[in-house]
């Protein structure tokens, strides 16, 4: 028996289009018979089943309500103007059949009667889709000059100050709140749990308590979320959005730990790991933002044809990667074939080509470059100060060219962070070189190296 | 009236009806759509011809390079694989717990439920054979086996609990680079190089090179599947001939031989038209690459060529086939361009059988010859300023048993681990790489994860993704569905990303 009325509460949404279907087709006829009146007979034969299926609607959405695990302040509001549509058909249908309320004209009710009957509906919409679903897809600057903030979807962490992260305010609420909330709240409390706030994690739900401080791993909000995708009891249930690897972790700690609230991240030893996940990773990108429109095909054409590599960065962006990696015999009159392509080249790699310092004045050009690649080249470091103007420049190849030893110092003020110089005549020379302490690591002369020990001979 | 007449009459009827405006509007409105159809998605096209200008070359050439769906971190990986299963517990995993239990019973809490391939009985727990130090800024632990690669430690992320389902070499190899145990599917290279195509087009962009022996799951574990065969694997070997019947013949000119490609090729290239078969266009390109290869392959398959100083960090032996010398291959490779470099070294399945297998000894011996190379290829890529475009994976196809190894129940003379797929230990470096990072760990005696569990589709899924590729979107369509190499599973591993 329990089964049916959980069942014909089930079907509350389908039974209210009934009341819905019926109030519409008689307001309608209504108003396209209000001159006429030949049609009295239908339209209270229209009204008398909108009310005897409004009343319908409602006795399953009274059984829904309290089968389901609805609050009350979540259905007040769809309740009452429920209720008042079916009142108000009723005396509409009165009006009709044995002219009740002479004096009132009918537009009053029918009037009343669909602006009630839309609110109810928007209010039970609220229920099943969520409050915010109309909202959602607006524009965000409208949203928030609304005032309408829709949550976060993420936690993002900033990396700097872990120490004093809350474990509950900080974490593990914006996790539940993603996860979880939305059907253990105070307006629909499946299972009898609600997960909002930390009083009522404590608290438990239908089964008992959720968190088993003696053994974390026993908690039954560890354990639910640890069922198999396929389970019944998996929590979120398989069509939610799942938690990350990420989020099952920081969980668990904080399940280990005692479920603390107030407790911060200070004394957890490993917390820069457990968190690097969440960190608010806004990462600078290391070409331009701003867009270009698309390369001209003829300018490419005539790249290619030269068979030297030209290909985007990836597929939706119109950044250039240049190689001329099939094309050795690249001099310096051929930069003439890049330069309507300029603006377009982040990465440019001129390894084993003919280039020389000449060409260094034209890279000025190029001022969206990131990487510049001229191993093997017979570049010497005379024009490297032209480089000064590349703004963006973070990667210089310059191995196993003949950049001399006096032509350091102009590397020390170029934008670029990783400079190679392995093999170049600079690295082999030898004279001393002394590099200031900040440009160690960004001058790479190094040549390592692996020195014998005894062990290299042993055979066992 | 005559009947011709009639006809005669009947046609010029038809005709009639056939020109007239009555019919065109009535009989032709359906055309007269599609055609303003066909204009309207025009508009949805990325350019006149229906393909994004780079798509342009690789309708002629398999191996043009595409750019990848998504921003890369690295452009070439160097895939070292060492085939038989190196033991984590005598390289990285550091278990002292193990050591106090040396020698004692297994208890029956470890063996219930459990196949092994090889254990039999009641084994006893082996207490790891190596001396373990903390290296590094990182301070991870590494073994006294591997004394070189300390001075690397930092550029390297591990993952601890690396998991298989596999427990036999030729299976276990086929997941690893292919995603699936059985045989059928292209390799992660395969995959790779029809996703990128190669740079160098005088090089292949896909190149195996192995040492001590061929992989159990033979060639299959570099094979194309079902993607068109131009892109599988290209073995080159470092002994002899890079690569086999490359010389021209006898009495045969380059000439008369690029004369002769041409005219095959030719006529391939007829066929093609005709019939669209992908694998026509493959025969004409591998024609054309092996003419081109000719020059390049030599040149840079010769190590002799090398500084000494260079020969020296690896520990190369010329003229031998050897990892050291592979190693220095690898490097020389990447620096040309080629996409995808798959290193297999034989002889790391430590069973204790014999010597050779102990991982006292053996081992120590298969350790220290890839110590050396492995640490300066890190070094040689560091100093050109290649490791930032380059992936470097190391790894097996499975891992070893805390146990000793009771063959047939039998007690053994060496000591020996049986193949063990629940937890070993791999790792990555290069671009886009955390150095110093550890994902995963296992229990005090390495048995089985505690956490950080990753699978070998993890695994692919994040080699993929450095590569600029979400593993789930890239699909080749075969059998009327679409196929991945991560098939259903796997998940990008975060946790070592930098």
């Amino acid at each position: 028996m329990e089964v049916l009325w959980e069942l014909f509460g089930r079907l509350h949404p389908l039974v209210v289009h009934l009341p819905i279907g019926f109030i519409l087709m008689g307001l309608l006829l209504l108003w396209y018979d209000h001159k006429v009146q030949r049609i009295q007979k239908v339209l209270q034969f229209l009204f008398l089943w909108a009310t005897a299926s409004a009343f319908l609607a409602i006795l399953s959405g009274l059984i829904h309500y309290n089968i389901e695990g609805y609050s009350f302040e979540s259905v007040r509001l769809h309740l009452i103007f429920s209720i008042l549509t079916t009142f108000v058909c009723m005396l509409l249908y009165f009006k009709l059949s044995i002219n009740l309320f002479q004096k009132i004209k009918t537009n009053v009710f029918s009037i009343s009667l669909l602006l009630l009957l839309f609110l109810a509906g928007h209010f039970g919409g609220s229920l099943t889709h969520g409050e915010d679903y109309l909202i959602e897809p607006l524009p965000e600057e409208l949203k928030a000059n609304l005032g309408w903030h829709s949550a976060p979807k993420q936690i993002a962490i900033d990396p700097t100050n872990l120490k004093t992260l809350v474990w509950y305010n900080d974490l593990i609420n914006p996790l539940l709140q993603q996860k979880c909330v939305s059907c253990h709240n105070p307006k629909k409390t499946k299972g009898d749990l609600q997960l909002h706030q930390y009083e009522a994690l404590l608290k438990g739900g239908k089964n008992g308590d959720i968190l088993d401080f003696n053994a974390p791993e026993k908690s039954a909000l560890w354990q639910r979320i640890h069922l198999p995708l396929n389970d019944k009891k998996h929590m979120p249930p398989k069509s939610k959005t799942q938690f990350t690897k990420a989020e099952l972790a920081l969980l668990k700690v904080w399940i280990q730990e005692g479920a603390p609230e107030e407790t911060t991240l200070a004394e957890l030893p490993n917390a820069y790991n457990l968190l690097a996940p969440f960190f608010n990773t806004t990462h600078v990108s290391l070409y331009p933002e701003e867009a270009l429109p698309p390369p001209s095909q003829e300018d490419l054409k005539r790249v290619l044809d030269k068979k030297i590599l030209a290909l985007p960065i990836h597929e939706n962006s119109n950044w250039l990667e240049i190689a001329a990696v099939n094309y050795p015999g690249f001099t310096d009159n051929d930069f003439e074939l890049l330069m309507p392509l300029s603006e377009y080249i982040v990465t440019l790699d001129l390894s084993k080509t003919q280039l020389t310092d000449a060409a260094l004045e034209k890279l000025t050009s190029f001022p969206n470059l990131v990487t510049l690649k001229l191993d093997y080249t017979e570049v010497t470091g005379l024009q490297i100060e032209q480089l000064l103007k590349l703004k963006r420049l973070v990667y210089l190849h310059l191995t196993h060219t003949p950049y001399e030893v006096q032509h350091l110092e102009k590397l020390f003020d170029l934008s670029a962070k990783e400079i190679y110089l392995f093999n170049s005549k600079a690295s082999k020379s030898r004279t001393q070189i002394n590099l200031p302490e900040k440009q160690k690591n960004k001058l790479k002369l190094e040549k390592f190296e692996l020195p014998k020990i005894p062990s290299d001979e042993v055979v066992y | 009236m005559d009947p011709l007449l009639k006809l005669i009459q009947e046609y010029r009827n038809n005709r009639a009806q056939d020109n007239s405006r009555r019919h065109f509007l009535h009989n032709c409105t359906l055309g007269l759509g599609g055609i303003a159809l066909g204009s309207l998605l025009n508009g949805c096209q990325k350019s006149q011809n229906g393909a994004p200008w780079y798509n342009a070359e690789r309708a002629l050439n398999p191996l043009a390079s595409l750019p990848p769906p998504f921003s890369s971190k690295v452009k070439s990986v160097i895939y070292l694989h060492m085939v038989g299963a190196p033991s984590q517990l005598e390289m990285f995993e550091y278990k002292p717990e193990l050591q106090k239990l040396h020698n004692q019973p297994c208890p029956d809490s470890l063996l219930e439920g459990k196949k092994f391939a090889f254990i039999r009985g009641r084994p006893t727990m082996l207490g790891s054979q190596a001396q373990f130090e903390r290296a590094g800024q990182s301070g991870n632990w590494v073994s006294n086996y591997l004394p070189h690669f300390r001075k690397v430690i930092d550029e390297v992320a591990f993952l601890k609990a690396v998991q298989t389902d596999q427990f036999n070499h030729g299976p276990a190899q086929l997941l690893m680079h292919t995603g699936t145990p059985r045989f059928g599917r292209p390799s992660l290279g395969s995959w790779v190089t029809y996703g990128l195509g190669s740079e160098n087009q005088n090089l292949p962009g896909f190149v195996v090179l192995s040492s001590g022996g061929t992989p159990d799951a033979g060639k299959s574990v570099w094979g194309s599947g079902f993607l068109p065969s131009v892109y599988q694997g290209v073995q080159c070997r470092s002994k002899g001939d890079p690569v086999l019947y490359l010389k021209d013949p006898n009495g045969v000119s380059r000439d008369l031989k690029k004369g002769i490609i041409d005219a095959i090729n030719d006529i391939n290239f007829k066929t093609y038209a005709q019939q669209k078969d992908p694998e026509i266009l493959t025969r004409i390109n591998q024609y054309e690459m092996a003419y081109r290869m000719q020059i390049t392959v030599p040149e840079v398959m010769d190590i002799q060529s090398e500084p000494d100083y260079i020969k020296t960090l690896y520990g190369v032996e010329p003229g031998k086939e050897s990892f050291a010398n592979n190693c220095l291959l690898a490097r020389k490779m990447v620096e040309e361009g080629v996409r995808f470099v798959q290193l297999y070294d034989w002889g790391w399945d430590s069973h204790g059988t014999d010597h050779s297998t102990a991982v006292d000894l053996g081992l120590r011996n298969k350790c220290r010859e890839i110590d050396r190379p492995i640490t300066a290829l890190l070094l040689d890529l560091k100093q050109r300023g290649l490791l930032e475009e380059t992936l470097v994976v190391w790894g097996g196809e499975f891992g070893r048993t805390p146990m000793q190894e009771t063959r047939e129940g039998k007690t053994m003379k060496y000591k020996g681990r049986d193949h063990h797929g629940e937890a070993f230990t791999m790792w990555m470096a290069g671009g886009g790489i955390k150095g110093g990072a550890v994902h995963g760990e296992t229990d005090p005696i390495g048995y089985q994860s505690i956490s950080g569990s990753v699978s070998v589709h993890d695994i692919q899924a994040t080699i993929l993704h450095l590569l600029g590729f979400d593993h789930e979107q890239f699909t080749f369509d075969f059998q009327g569905r679409p196929f991945r190499l991560t098939d259903v599973h796997g998940a990008v591993i975060n946790e070592i990303l930098a």
